[in-house]
């Protein structure tokens, strides 16, 4: 059974993960400790209103759980040609890719998760629009991890993918930020064309107060249209660039 | 009536613009072991890893039990085991997680604790892989390989690296493997390796096959040696049998190079016993494998064997 080899991958993946304490570090402590350090900054950009604080921790954990331990992982496992024995195997390559990205993909949701659940906790404030904000966090994972694999095609260490991965974190981060500080009277196209932007323009919709569920999806489309075309764009740059072997 | 479990014909495998593999043709048939024999380069590891379907053929055409190993990958993995010339072990597992990953990863009914003991591994089931010493590593990769009783077994230099011990425990499983119906196609640089499992072998140089065919008809193809030294008072008068070497009359040796050991050997007593001489340091011997495989590394004559 198929899903025998991709459990087993997974299993194996999250032994690895636990016994890679900088992996670990990276991917589970950091993002946790700066979502909670953006959560005590209110004062941060203020008048950007807190639904921009779930903006600045999401894009934290897909950057960092998502885009750096997909780089790091997938680029380690080539390296050590643990992918190349995967592969001569059973399992179809889907299956062995989902298995050895299931830690980056479980720990990305997970956190975005926990994310949400501290803010609703702590600053008692809960989404009045879910499924905008499930989509921000699918798409989010998925933007993430497929820009993540795509580094790993153009870089041959592991070390040089966390490095080529940081900058586009920090891309990530920074039009977010940028976005924040026109959020309350709105963003301008290309603000909104970025992923950050996108991002905080779905979490100021999925937090808002003052419109219906239904005014909310209207008016979130063109953010999801734009989240969703960046996700296409590194999902396909990753089937593009990524390499199953190390370069000969 | 042998039936051929694995096919190649015209096979060429390119990086970019540098041809690797230029044209090989070999056939393995049914329960034997097929070895794969050259230097560093030859091309040996990119013929087996397109015959194992790690990458398209750049030209000729694959199969592997009727089926092309690289598009209908899912219909021949199940079916064969392959260790592959580099490990690409996990190193944080320990060697019993990473046997029961491979369990799952080949589909096959197996028993792990069986295949680690058979290896001399059980007592180093909880070890971190990272922390075996090379020869154990490649150990566990045969195991691995071998795992559920594969019809076909693929080893990519399964002994380098290895101790004679150690060695000799491999060709052991590679033997019952044999022995039980295994078809085996194995890459070597180690020419006794060749001679002690190969029932056919084939000499791999740049990219092409030099020599193919059984191992008797490959040393039979290449010519046997008479030898000793030069009697004194024989003058020009030397056995005229198969071809002299000029250069090693001058040392104060005959070398007869010959096809016929048998005929010429006897030629070569009876003008001994004519002349009435005695062949000091006399020597006859049929040609080695180490003596093909320097002939066509050296490329110093066209070898052809039809496979």
């Amino acid at each position: 059974m198929m899903s025998g080899a991709l459990g087993a991958i997974f299993r194996a993946e999250t032994k690895l993960l636990a016994r890679n304490s900088a992996v670990a570090v990276s991917a589970v402590l950091v993002p946790a400790a700066m979502g909670v350090l953006f959560l005590n900054a209110d004062d941060l950009l203020p008048g950007a209103g807190t639904s921009f604080l779930v903006t600045l921790m999401l894009l934290t954990v897909f950057g960092m759980s998502g885009c750096i331990t997909a780089a790091a992982s997938l680029s380690y496992r080539r390296d050590e040609l643990y992918l190349k024995r995967l592969r001569s195997g059973n399992a179809s390559d889907t299956t062995v890719l989902l298995g050895v990205l299931s830690p980056a993909i479980g720990v990305t949701l997970a956190q975005s998760v926990l994310m949400v659940v501290l803010v609703g906790t702590i600053a008692s404030m809960l989404p009045t629009n879910p499924l905008l904000l499930l989509a921000v966090i699918v798409l989010g994972a998925a933007l993430s991890i497929g820009l993540g694999m795509a580094v790993t095609g153009i870089t041959s260490s592991s070390e040089q993918a966390q490095t080529v991965a940081t900058p586009v974190v920090f891309a990530l981060l920074g039009s977010g930020f940028w976005a924040g500080m026109s959020l309350t009277e709105g963003l301008s196209t290309l603000q909104l064309a970025l992923p950050g932007g996108a991002v905080a323009e779905l979490l100021r919709l999925a937090y808002s107060e003052t419109s219906t569920f239904t005014g909310q999806l209207a008016e979130g489309l063109p953010a999801l249209g734009v989240l969703a075309a960046w996700t296409v764009l590194a999902l396909s740059a990753a089937r593009r660039l990524f390499r199953w072997e190390p370069r000969q | 009536m042998t039936e051929t479990v694995v096919r190649v014909s015209g096979l060429r495998c390119s990086y970019g613009d540098f041809d690797a593999v230029r044209g090989v043709d070999l056939d393995v048939r049914r329960g034997e072991l097929f070895a794969l024999l050259g230097t560093n380069g030859a091309g040996k590891t990119t013929t087996m890893e397109t015959i194992e379907g790690h990458r398209p053929a750049s030209g000729g055409s694959v199969r592997v039990l009727g089926h092309d190993p690289h598009r209908d990958r899912h219909k021949v993995r199940s079916r064969c085991g392959i260790m592959l010339q580099d490990s690409g072990f996990a190193g944080d597992l320990t060697v019993l997680e990473t046997a029961r990953l491979w369990q799952r990863m080949v589909e096959r009914a197996s028993d792990v604790d069986a295949a680690l003991e058979r290896i001399g591994l059980a007592h180093r089931r909880d070890v971190r892989v990272k922390q075996l010493s090379g020869g154990e590593k490649r150990r566990l990769d045969l195991a691995l390989a071998t795992l559920g009783g594969p019809e076909v077994l693929f080893l990519d230099e399964p002994t380098t690296g290895l101790d004679p011990e150690s060695r000799e425990t491999t060709w052991q499983l590679v033997r019952e493997l044999l022995a039980q119906g295994t078809t085996v196609l194995l890459t070597t640089h180690y020419l006794e390796e060749a001679e002690r499992l190969a029932d056919r072998l084939a000499i791999m140089h740049e990219g092409r096959l030099a020599v193919a065919g059984s191992l008797v008809d490959v040393l039979d193809r290449e010519r046997a040696r008479i030898s000793f030294d030069l009697p004194a008072g024989v003058g020009d008068a030397l056995p005229d049998v198969g071809e002299l070497d000029r250069d090693a009359i001058g040392e104060g040796r005959v070398h007869i190079r010959t096809r016929d050991l048998q005929a010429d050997l006897s030629a070569v007593l009876r003008w001994a016993e004519h002349h009435t001489v005695r062949l000091t340091r006399f020597r006859a011997q049929h040609a080695s494998l180490d003596e093909v495989f320097r002939d066509v590394v050296n490329g110093t004559r066209e070898v052809t064997v039809a496979a």
